[in-house]
């Protein structure tokens, strides 16, 4: 086709630029893991008790309720409609509505489709006003509240204990020594991946965060995915749920505090980029794994609480700016 | 004198500018020219101050300028007006001079009456100071920020591409203020890609090409073959690719307009198009001109009237014709600037499919194969992402990205905006070729030299009116260009 050819693009752009860019694009993907990599290790060396398999374990089941919510917030995320602010509310929501059907007589399997139908259609109610132009981080935020005192309401703030519990194997057993929850997690986490790179929604959805408009005149039904993300999102929150009951035996309505912040924080430290359109999902995931670990060394060293919050925090803080001048520096 | 030594900008192993040196002399225009990624935007940055230079050194008057940083530059009397216009449209002209205040103190009475004359000096003297910066044309906020530049004190100045987006009147009237600030003993680096403005208003001319210095010589010495040699290091032959044959009866039209309007447009206008057509429409910024695209396109609807599609001008649009639109703003809403080329090539036929089923990423890689080798879009930089590339690049990726559709209408707003003259080429020979392949192209543009150079038919607009339809053959510039401005052949 080179017949109508006047002139030759390489002449007029620079081409040895693409190894540059290769490399930067390897210093942003890496960028993250280097003091998390680094902490580990030394943990390794010093912290007794953190290299055991039990405690390696313990992280990692520890890592799993955080991680699958945070799988179904990053489909927010990458659909760059930032995050949900009522993941909690959510799962709460979710707990409530299986431990109240499955005390008052209803089949496991009923109480859980129940359970997952609300969940969605909350999900869905909220994507639909997200869709239309609102505000995600106000939309979220409100409903959530709205969501909470509702369930709190209907509940007569009871804790509902669950007994005998039908699901406590799914939610606290082990599968060869592996953590069921952790195993739910790992499937998960797999399924989105797959989804994400290799389906025509997962790739749409991607297209849609990177640039709605473009995605719009293309012929891609931006409203309809950020409504399925949401959906998503809510159906992630509701598994929590659901495995937090069969874990504990209850249902209770501060069961998942501060469950939002860990989520959004865990997409954060993952690197998926919080303006949509980027980010593989096992990040999301990493990022969980990764805050949980934290926690735990400091936990082993003997640091009170409220210090590890703070240096949490403050790490967290510190991954974001490392992130922001790496892609500073990418210009 | 402006003595730019031995610049060099390296990033890594990418030479953007490597040893270019030149002057710019006092009380005139230099225009500085080269193709996208010539390394313009490069010097550019070093001048106002945002990226360090490699090595060389930049001298006003025989002293060393510091340009560490956009503040020293700015002091040292450099200063850049961005393609991009900074000034704040939600303020006054008034307050937008404050914001450029050195003492940092807001002084509201006083602004008034400190902008003012720098107003005057640029023909602004019909603006009052306390007009929104909002209700201006785009050209007038050009000449605002111009007009800010200067009550800091500017020696030099350097226009990025200001006459870009203007209407013509708009171009008179920045080329007036360029003038009469070279009489002023001012140093202006004038940056552009419309080469009928070197006689115009530049004095001498600077060329760029991969990053060297290419050419320089006076205007009066120039000729359009050697200005271009220079930009993409040999001649060009054609720049518009030669029309077929009229051949004998034209097929059916694609699409049929009957006494459509929408709400941007005071009456109502009818066209037809037909496969293997090339047509324009033509008209000021804000006439009109992109309506019929728009219409065609449903971007917009249609207030009255019918829009017909299909081989006999029956039918919708979903079972007539599939169509192909790109608005005059591709980085807005032309590809998906952080994602890899390929991408936005696969992402039309992609979004045809549907929502569910699976999708291989190396089968969508391979299915825009053929696009990228159509569109000359080299392997290399299917893997990259659009933002990497150049204007004329991206435009490419803009256009072919709809081929994974094949779309029987193809519609462009400005389709060569900020394209430099290698690469329109290319676009034009590649828009001539799918039209020869059967394809209808309707596009619209306030480039006049375009419209009469690669339409074959033009529909004229006026102040939100159909003024007039013709074949580009016959009708010369200076008559289009009245149509244009005054929306009829008789000035009154």
């Amino acid at each position: 086709m080179g017949d109508w050819r006047l002139t030759d693009p390489a002449a007029y752009e620079p081409a040895p630029a693409n190894a540059v860019t290769r490399e930067r694009k390897w210093l942003k993907d890496l960028g993250p893991f280097v003091p998390i990599v680094a902490l580990g290790g030394i943990a390794a060396l010093t912290v007794d008790g953190f290299g055991t398999t039990p405690n390696l374990i313990a992280i990692i089941q520890a890592s799993a309720i955080t991680g699958i919510a945070a799988i179904g917030t990053a489909a927010i995320t990458i659909s760059g409609k930032f995050v949900s602010l009522s993941i909690e509310q959510q799962a709460v929501t979710s707990a409530y509505v299986f431990a109240a059907l499955y005390t008052a007589g209803a089949p496991v399997l009923v109480a859980v489709l129940a359970a997952f139908l609300v969940a969605a259609l909350l999900g869905l109610v909220q994507g639909y006003l997200v869709s239309r132009g609102l505000n995600p981080i106000v939309t979220t935020l409100a409903f959530g509240s709205v969501l909470f005192g509702t369930v709190v309401l209907l509940a007569d703030n009871r804790t509902i204990t669950l007994s005998p519990n039908p699901i406590a194997e799914l939610g606290g057993g082990t599968t060869f020594g592996v953590p069921n929850q952790a195993i739910i997690f790992v499937i998960l986490l797999a399924a989105g991946s797959f989804l994400l790179a290799r389906t025509k929604f997962g790739r749409q959805l991607v297209l849609t965060g990177a640039n709605p408009e473009a995605a719009k005149i293309i012929g891609i039904p931006t409203r309809r995915i950020i409504m399925i993300a949401f959906v998503v999102a809510a159906l992630a929150a509701a598994v929590v749920g659901i495995l937090v009951v069969g874990q504990v035996s209850q249902a209770k309505s501060d069961m998942f505090r501060g469950l939002t912040i860990d989520v959004v924080a865990a997409v954060l430290v993952g690197g998926i980029a919080i303006q949509g359109g980027e980010g593989q999902l096992w990040r999301a995931g990493y990022g969980a794994i990764v805050l949980t670990m934290l926690g735990n060394i400091m936990l082993l060293v003997g640091i009170d609480a409220g210090t590890r919050e703070l240096l949490k925090g403050l790490l967290a803080g510190a991954v974001l700016i490392s992130m922001t001048v790496l892609k500073a520096r990418n210009r | 004198m402006l003595e730019i030594n031995n610049l060099s900008k390296s990033y890594g192993p990418v030479n953007a500018l490597s040893d270019v040196s030149f002057t710019a002399r006092r009380g005139k225009v230099t225009a500085l020219l080269g193709e996208n990624g010539a390394g313009k935007s490069t010097l550019v940055k070093a001048l106002s101050g945002l990226i360090a230079p490699s090595s060389g050194a930049v001298l006003l008057d025989g002293r060393p300028v510091d340009l560490s940083s956009p503040e020293k530059a700015a002091r040292s009397g450099l200063a850049v007006v961005q393609q991009e216009i900074s000034v704040l449209s939600n303020l006054t002209v008034a307050e937008n001079f404050m914001l450029a205040s050195p003492s940092g103190v807001l002084r509201r009475r006083q602004a008034g009456a400190r902008c003012r004359p720098y107003l005057d000096r640029l023909g602004l003297g019909h603006v009052p100071a306390d007009a929104p910066v909002a209700e201006l044309t785009i050209g007038e906020r050009q000449l605002v920020e111009i007009a800010r530049m200067l009550a800091q004190d500017a020696n030099v100045l350097v226009l990025d591409e200001p006459t870009a987006a203007l209407a013509d009147h708009d171009i008179d009237l920045v080329h007036e203020a360029v003038r009469r600030l070279a009489s002023e003993n001012k140093v202006i680096l004038y940056i552009t890609h419309r080469l009928n403005e070197l006689n115009e208003i530049c004095d001498d001319v600077v060329v760029l090409r991969n990053g060297r210095l290419a050419d320089r010589f006076e205007t009066r010495h120039a000729s359009i073959n050697r200005v271009v040699q220079a930009m993409i290091g040999r001649e060009l032959e054609e720049l518009y690719p030669p029309r077929p044959e009229a051949g004998g009866m034209a097929a059916a039209s694609v699409v049929e307009l009957d006494k459509v309007t929408t709400d941007d447009l005071a009456e109502p206008f009818s066209m037809a198009l037909r496969p293997g057509e090339i047509v324009a429409t033509c008209g000021q910024l804000g006439s009109g001109l992109v309506e019929p695209l728009r219409a065609i396109s449903g971007i917009v609807a249609a207030r009255q009237g019918t829009i017909r599609f299909g081989a006999a001008g029956s039918g919708t649009a979903s079972e007539g014709a599939r169509i192909a639109y790109c608005s005059e703003d591709r980085q807005h809403d032309g590809f998906f600037n952080n994602r890899a080329v390929w991408e936005s090539l696969s992402a039309p036929a992609l979004a045809a499919s549907g929502l569910w089923g699976f999708a291989s990423p190396m089968r969508l890689r391979r299915s825009v194969d053929r696009i990228a080798e159509r569109m000359t879009i080299l392997p290399a930089y299917r893997e990259r992402q659009v933002s990497a590339l150049s204007g004329g690049n991206a435009q490419k990726v803009s256009i072919g990205k709809w081929l994974s559709n094949n779309p029987r209408i193809l519609l462009l707003e400005e389709p060569t905006r900020g394209v430099d003259v290698g690469a329109r080429a290319e676009i034009y020979a590649f828009l001539r070729k799918l039209a020869d392949e059967g394809m209808a192209v309707l596009f619209a543009s306030s480039d006049l030299d375009e419209v009469l150079g690669f339409g074959e038919r033009v529909a004229i607009f006026h102040a939100n009116r159909m003024v007039h339809q013709a074949p580009t053959d016959g009708l010369s510039r200076d008559a289009l260009a009245t149509w244009i401005t005054h929306g009829g052949l008789e000035i009154d």
